[in-house]
């Protein structure tokens, strides 16, 4: 036996790798989105729509040939009896239910190619977005925030980075100026998820221009071309009271706004 | 009146297969308390032809001297005639994946589950008894409709308590278990890939068990390209208990991330093995691990890959999981277990000895 059996509990252990994960992460942000994203294509729905099409439409061709095999005698003989008797009505129905199953895939795939046209049409050219990160103005009332909250804070730039949250355990979750030129389907959905990213009692706080602040540094193209514009503080509330959040306070600065709100 | 034979019937029996070697040691435990007991099978592996009769030959139904033990864990056409013999039934229930982790990647393992669980629910209707190898499983018994049921879990080989001696370990992270998505092991190459980017660029990475979904297997070899693990990641499928046990024995770390385990007997070879388990916590896999592994909540790959880095590297943590473990095995040794499966027979059928 080893000598010496005593040490730390392996749960007290777990937890406090939390800490220690929390840091690794951040330092290499790249690689943990990449493996978190694979991990969402892995899940048993998969988000890989083009590849699941793929296989309707492979399986969409019955097999009428049902294997005989057995290993007991007479009985591949007796199955292959069966198969040829019942040929007739087993291809009949193949013939419908291949018909079905690739006039259903045919259908799903063109609704695919029509989403995906919409989402390029809402899709902003990055190049365009002017480098303002909104959360800088505002690290004093932040840090206030994470003093007051005390439990991890997140601060999130991407759309990307939303959708792949290590957890829903955020005290403070910072999202961080890419709200600024989303569709308001988007920005709506961008609000719901940072809340569900949030610990019940949590803040989100969101980092953004003005409406006046995005015309001075928007840019001309960008104002014409994006999809949506900042919204007004009112909007966020009204949207946050809908998702079950309260506002709680909005600072603003330089055409900057930072809008609290409380899940 | 009392009852001589218990028959046990079983889908198909296997070498290498934990249903397959628990029926087996089952229908020996039953031999040893002098009751008359016979395997039957449609689909026997050629190695093991002398261990089973074809169903066919069951006896004549005999409503008063003879019990019939179903060991369930997937659907099949013999459902149909247990359900109409007179014989008291007793399932011997080893879990049945969830429809959903399947539908994906294996939809014809899916259904044969789907139908497993249908039948599930019948055969409660017909049962005296239940007996699941988990507590988890034996829950899944009672929310089916069983009103008798009782754990008791997988019988093993003493061999399986013995452990190879351990050579100088290596860092390696090992699993053990069918290639199936159930089993998660693109997890395991998702925390595999932060370790080896993170912690130990020279890390490798074992998967040992043969490909049961090949679809599956295929998006498991794409997804080692698309991380570029090809060099450190090695796929083995077949073997031989000397090899496995030099695996456990050598290897630095068990990962186990499945989604779904109804028991996970590799669980316990690892511990056997002094080898410290990390695994997410799903299904069976904690009750089964008890406290001797670190059990994670999540399946974060950094989170993972730092809770394998702190098991390969902290001497005391090891010491204290690998102690741990030598109690928890304890617990599922051949001796009790097999009291406890001749206890739950006997709470429902009147045996003869």
């Amino acid at each position: 036996m080893p000598e010496d059996p005593s040490g730390p509990d392996p749960w007290r252990v777990t937890l406090d790798l939390r800490d220690e994960v929390e840091r690794a992460a951040a330092r290499d942000h790249d690689l943990a989105a990449l493996l978190r994203r694979e991990q969402r294509r892995f899940g048993t729905g998969g988000d890989d729509v083009p590849a699941l099409l793929d296989e309707v439409d492979r399986r969409a061709i019955v097999d009428v040939e049902a294997p005989v095999d057995s290993s007991r005698p007479v009985v591949p003989q007796l199955k292959m009896a069966v198969r040829k008797a019942n040929a007739f009505l087993s291809r009949h129905l193949a013939q419908q239910v291949t018909v079905l199953a690739q006039v259903l895939a045919t259908s799903v795939r063109r609704l695919d190619e029509r989403v995906r046209g919409l989402e390029e049409a809402t899709e902003v050219d990055p190049s365009l977005l002017p480098e303002v990160r909104h959360a800088r103005r505002f690290e004093p009332e932040l840090s206030t925030l994470e003093r007051e909250t005390a439990g991890i804070r997140r601060d999130v730039r991407s759309a990307d980075e939303l959708r792949t949250l290590p957890g829903d355990d955020a005290a403070l979750l910072v999202l961080d100026s890419f709200l600024d030129p989303l569709s308001p389907t988007a920005c709506r959905q961008a609000v719901v998820a940072g809340l569900a990213g949030v610990r019940p009692g949590g803040l989100l706080a969101i980092a953004a221009s003005t409406p006046g602040g995005w015309i001075d540094t928007a840019g001309a193209v960008l104002l014409d071309l994006a999809p949506g514009r900042p919204w007004h503080e009112a909007t966020f509330a009204h949207v946050a009271l809908q998702a079950g959040a309260t506002h709680v306070a909005t600072h603003q600065r330089d055409g900057s706004q930072l809008v609290v709100l409380r899940r | 009146m009392t009852i001589a034979a218990v028959h046990q019937v079983v889908p198909s029996l296997r070498p290498h297969d934990a249903v397959g070697a628990h029926t087996l040691r089952l229908r020996d435990l039953l031999r040893s308390t002098g009751l008359r007991s016979t395997i039957f099978s449609d689909d026997v592996d050629p190695a093991l032809v002398a261990e089973a009769q074809p169903i066919a030959a069951l006896p004549p139904p005999d409503r008063h001297g003879t019990a019939i033990v179903y060991q369930c864990s997937i659907g099949n056409e013999v459902v149909d005639l247990l359900l109409e013999r007179p014989e008291p039934l007793v399932v011997n229930y080893h879990n049945l994946t969830p429809v959903a982790q399947l539908l994906r990647w294996a939809p014809d393992m899916a259904h044969l589950v789907g139908w497993g669980r249908s039948q599930l629910a019948q055969l409660a209707t017909r049962s005296v008894l239940g007996i699941g190898d988990s507590e988890y499983n034996t829950s899944e018994l009672r929310a089916c409709g069983f009103t008798a049921a009782a754990t008791a879990p997988i019988l093993l080989a003493d061999a399986t308590f013995a452990g190879a001696p351990v050579r100088d370990r290596t860092t390696d992270w090992l699993f053990v278990g069918r290639i199936v998505p159930n089993k998660a092991q693109h997890d395991v190459l998702l925390a595999f890939a932060w370790h080896l980017a993170h912690h130990d660029p020279s890390a490798r990475l074992r998967l040992v068990g043969s490909v049961a979904a090949p679809r599956y297997h295929d998006a498991l070899l794409a997804l080692i390209d698309r991380l570029d693990l090809g060099g450190s990641v090695v796929f083995e499928q077949a073997l031989d208990e000397g090899a496995l046990a030099a695996a456990y024995a050598t290897a630095g770390v068990f990962v186990c991330l499945s989604d779904h385990e109804g028991f996970c007997i590799p669980i316990l070879e690892a511990l056997a093995h002094d080898l410290p388990v990390v695994a997410h916590a799903a299904a069976a896999v904690p009750e089964t691990l008890g406290g001797a592994g670190l059990l994670l909540d999540t399946k974060d790959p950094v989170l993972v890959a730092t809770a394998a880095q702190r098991v390969l590297h902290d001497a005391t943590l090891r010491t204290l999981l690998v102690a741990r473990g030598r109690e928890r095995l304890d617990r599922f040794r051949p001796e009790p277990v097999a009291q406890q499966h001749l206890a739950a027979l006997r709470s429902a059928l009147p045996l003869a000895r």
